[in-house]
């Protein structure tokens, strides 16, 4: 592709469109303001205006500039994505010979009018999967045809399965490996999309033996060492439907599949933010999806440094197809604190959680006891009696974070256990700033102690000037569920009750 | 100082944690007042003109997008009982601020304004209307309107045209425009009074020009208030303007095709000794306006009402790593603010480099703080003067006072720290609370040279203010 040099007056900034464009494994366009968007030459972008605005009309153009260049290059216009007559979305595959770093991205139409740039930072490999809210769009070869994995067809072991991902760039198809939880797969094969430009997919086979099964078992890809973003799919170990976290039944799972919808609640306490929102709402398969998160092994006591995923090519959670759903008619709600004050909670319909004012949030702060919170309905279509524990405050017992820096090797810390319940595990993650990976440490809360391995952390390429961040929080195992039937209908009921963490951050 | 007492003193009282205001739940302000926008606690509405341009912004106690649809809403401006007036409403801004044009017939005074979805009342708020507040809206343009270019800078004889809204009902001879401090003859101005047209003010300037540069500053006022100051290119025979930051005609080329070249921002900042002091390092994506932010002095030396604290854009960022500084009293801390002065002396910044810009190394003096016993004096025409050891500071640093009290407009003066005087107009008497800095000079900036890692070149400004907040009060009486 040869070079194309513009030197077209773009339109005043105060009165350009701004143009965004996103990975195709980031659906909703997610995208920090303050940092280029991480692409990689010859693959597939979206190409939208940020207002939403229609497209109108034909003859766009998108011209990449490498940035202290006045010489673009142009990127081809492969598709568009109209629905009922508006045309919002573009598809564009990025050109092959511009060179990496940052470059500005100006979408031009017919009359060359042009956007206001939006930078981007090309690299030579930014490969992550392609999903819908967070489920790998994934298909299993069977007889030569191919079938969608579902929550009631998941895979099982030996099958072949078929996973579409983007921004494999230069490197070589044997540089790719998958992560399927926590074991390692060799893909079959990494090629092209034949009738696709700009998409590769990757087949693999089922291994056998897997530690993990469930309706959303992680899976990533990582060339040369990074993992950019985690997906799910579905895995069994039977004929039969997956085995949902939130105990959905097989007919429920067939609705969902069908496209259907069950009703949901969520109730959460968070003491941190001093949070109580009611969120309800007949949900799908995408809000059950995000609504459950991927499954995980079981806790283990004892510490690994885990690798922060997520370069940037954006955030899996905060995309949703279906349309949001009004909140359930659950009537008069009362929330009851441990001390037995009352109070109406929040209800908000299921989806992105808006940002809220907490008179009490930003108060004074006491330890706080925790104790059990109760939800009540009354004169709604459905009979709720919730109860939810929030664990006291994580209070470490005589912990100095920067004497522990400065020791290194293996420590000690210490709670009071007699604080906790059996569910309940204590999470230390100690971090810095700008660094790919932390150290995590488990252990049981009621133990009331664990050994933390300091001299891994310490062994975490960084400078003085990234600052140490440590945090230590209560999780349960498993999220707790509630019985939940509203008009005659059994749906799911998820109640989450987080205490205040323990946070450090080195002055 | 026979009717005056002077005292200096330091500013000890440390201010007292305040209850933040219950927010205004709704807001209707000139366009050109943007620092009110999205400022939850804004008290008070922008003054508006009849037929202007206005935004209108509206929230609950949940962010919340209450107005997405254009076509459903409707604003209302009631002028007396019984008896309203609809606003044309233009773009919706985002979805809770829509943009609207106010009627012609309004009359001056403070009226209730409505905002209706789907003809229900939404929040209703005050206007206030006088016979004119002009604000300008877009960059200064050439006689034809279009944005003018650091490489198409303006000569002598040239026309330029401001865009704004709100001219209200005045005449030619309210209307005054000055080019760093030359009076500007007006060559036209056209009202737009329908439509979503914009106000246009049209000047020539002067044949022979005593002035050039990319950002020369221009100021119009109307009707006895002053706009904005904005920077216009100016360059003794048209061409590319001499830009402070030294780019080369290719990166204004960039800059004037609308995209955005590299600039590093590197500030050290010191409050005082009772105060604070931290440094802070950006390396970002800048374009006309940041470049503009980065390189352009409101005003020189003298003294000016404070102009609007404009929001600042938030820019890109681009990854060269980590920044460390060494001073004269070791190694900061990075990022947060430590009690206590800079000390005079060496400094040197230094990056791990990042993925965009390898590592880079710059060294820095920073001067002396200002001190509290600079000597204070009223003058016989009740000027205020204030002298310094100028022999301590270097050409390029300048000596800055500035006073807000949050309900006078405030001011700001500026001389080069080298002269060690400088005079304040006898408006002194209203002052409380001033910060008294030494700072670096964006006509004099100090650059360094910085590489990308694909090769491109560009510029790194290293910057500093040094101030200390002193009470002066001065008291009819001779009392303190």
């Amino acid at each position: 592709m040869s070079p194309v040099i513009v030197l077209a007056a773009l339109a005043p900034l105060a009165w350009g469109e701004q143009v965004e464009l996103a990975h195709p494994a980031n659906p909703s366009f997610a995208r920090s303001l303050q940092s280029p968007a991480p692409l990689a030459v010859g693959m597939r972008v979206g190409v939208r205006l940020a207002s939403r605005r229609c497209l109108e009309g034909d003859g766009w153009k998108l011209r990449l500039y490498p940035l202290g260049s006045l010489q673009g290059y142009e990127a081809s216009i492969i598709g568009a994505r109209t629905a009922d007559g508006c045309t919002r979305e573009l598809d564009a595959l990025l050109p092959h010979d511009i060179p990496m770093g940052v470059a500005e991205a100006v979408l031009t139409d017919s009359r060359d009018h042009s956007s206001e740039p939006q930078a981007v930072r090309l690299n030579p490999v930014q490969f992550a999967l392609l999903h819908n809210a967070g489920r790998a769009m994934a298909q299993r070869m069977e007889g030569g045809r191919l079938q969608p994995l579902s929550l009631t067809a998941p895979a099982r072991a030996g099958d072949r399965i078929l996973v579409r991902a983007a921004g494999l760039g230069r490197a070589r198809a044997e540089e790719v490996r998958l992560r399927l939880a926590q074991t390692r797969v060799r893909p079959l094969s990494v090629r092209a999309v034949a009738g696709e430009p700009g998409l590769e997919e990757i087949e693999f086979e089922m291994p056998a033996n897997l530690s993990l099964l469930g309706c959303y078992v992680p899976l990533a890809t990582e060339v040369n060492g990074v993992e950019e973003n985690v997906v799910s799919i579905p895995v069994a170990g039977a004929v039969g439907p997956c085995r949902h976290q939130l105990g959905l039944t097989e007919a429920q799972l067939l609705l969902l599949d069908t496209g259907g919808r069950i009703p949901l609640v969520e109730f959460l306490i968070d003491r941190n933010f001093n949070l109580a929102v009611v969120s309800s709402g007949m949900a799908g398969s995408d809000l059950i999806a995000s609504s459950t998160g991927h499954d995980q092994p079981p806790l283990q006591s004892g510490c690994q440094v885990s690798r922060t995923t997520g370069g940037g090519v954006g955030d899996a959670v905060y995309y949703w197809e279906e349309q949001l759903a009004d909140k359930l008619p659950l009537g008069d709600l009362e929330l009851t604190s441990p001390d037995g004050s009352k109070e109406n909670p929040r209800h908000e319909r299921l989806g992105p959680i808006g940002v809220y004012f907490s008179p009490g949030g930003f108060g004074p702060r006491v330890p706080d006891p925790g104790g059990v919170w109760q939800l009540r309905a009354s004169n709604g279509d459905a009979s709720i009696d919730w109860r939810v524990r929030v664990p006291p405050e994580v209070q470490p017992e005589e912990l100095d974070p920067a004497a522990l820096l400065a020791e290194g090797g293996i420590q000690q810390v210490r709670w009071n256990g007699g604080d906790y319940l059996e569910s309940e595990w204590m999470i230390f993650r100690l971090r810095r700033d700008n660094t790919a990976s932390e150290l995590v440490c488990a252990a049981p809360a009621p133990d009331g102690r664990m050994s933390v391995d300091i001299g891994r952390f310490l062994k975490i390429p960084s400078d003085a000037a990234q600052r140490p961040y440590l945090q230590m929080s209560v999780w349960r195992q498993a999220p707790l569920l509630s019985p939940l039937r509203i008009g005659g209908t059994d749906g799911v009921g998820i109640t989450i009750g987080l205490g205040r963490s323990y946070t450090w951050v080195r002055r | 100082m026979t009717h005056f007492t002077l005292v200096v003193q330091l500013l000890l009282a440390a201010l007292g944690a305040q209850d933040w205001p219950e927010p205004r739940r709704l807001l209707a302000y000139h366009p050109a007042d943007e620092w009110v926008a999205g400022n939850f606690f804004a008290d008070e509405p922008s003054e508006l003109a009849a037929s202007s341009l206005a935004i209108v912004q509206v929230w609950n106690d949940r962010l919340h997008c209450l107005l997405p649809d254009k076509a459903r809403v409707r604003v209302q401006v009631r002028v007396q009982a019984g008896r309203t007036l609809e606003a044309e409403v233009v773009s919706i801004l985002h979805c809770s601020a829509v943009q609207v044009r106010l009627p012609a017939k309004l009359p001056s005074g403070t009226h209730e304004i409505t905002v209706l979805y789907d003809n229900a009342k939404l929040e209703s708020g005050e206007v206030r209307i006088v016979r004119s507040y002009f604000g300008v809206l877009k960059p200064v343009g050439d006689a034809a309107g279009t944005r003018m270019k650091l490489t198409g800078a303006a000569s002598g004889g040239s026309v330029i045209s401001l865009f704004g809204t709100g001219l209200g009902d005045v005449s030619r001879e309210e209307i005054r425009g000055e080019l760093d401090g030359t009076p500007l003859a007006l060559l036209d101005m056209e009202r737009e009074d329908s439509g979503a047209g914009l106000d246009v003010l049209r000047f020539r300037l002067p044949a022979q020009l005593t002035v050039e540069g990319c950002y020369v500053p221009m100021a119009v006022r109307v009707a006895g208030k002053w706009s904005d100051i904005l920077p216009v290119a100016v360059s003794p025979s048209g061409g590319a303007c001499r830009h402070p930051l030294g780019l080369p005609p290719q990166q204004m080329e960039i800059l004037d095709s609308g995209r955005s070249i590299g600039l590093a921002s590197v500030q050290l900042t010191s409050t005082g000794q009772r105060g604070w002091s931290r440094y802070s390092a950006a390396m970002t994506l800048a374009g006309l306006d940041l470049v503009a932010e980065a390189a352009f002095e409101r005003h020189a030396e003298g003294c000016r009402t404070l102009p609007p604290n404009r929001p600042r854009a938030y820019p890109v960022m681009l990854d060269g790593g980590t920044v460390s500084v060494r001073g004269p009293g070791g190694v900061l801390p990075p990022e947060d603010s430590v009690q206590g002065a800079l000390p005079p002396g060496a400094y040197v910044v230094q990056t791990t480099g990042g993925l965009d810009v390898p590592p880079f190394s710059v060294q820095v003096r920073i001067p002396e703080p200002p001190r509290p016993a600079q000597r204070v004096r009223r003058l016989a025409n009740d000027d205020l003067s204030i002298e310094w050891d100028g022999a301590k500071y270097e050409e390029g640093e300048v000596f800055t006072v500035s006073a807000f009290d949050g309900r006078e407009p405030g001011f700001i003066c500026k001389a080069p720290a080298r002269a060690g005087i400088m005079t304040i107009p006898a408006r002194a008497e209203r002052i409380g609370r001033v910060a008294v800095a030494v700072e670096r000079s964006k006509q004099h900036p100090q650059l360094f040279p910085l590489l990308m890692s694909n090769g491109a070149r560009f510029q790194g400004i290293m910057d500093y203010s040094l101030s200390e907040d002193f009470s002066i009060f001065v008291q009819p009486g001779g009392q303190p």
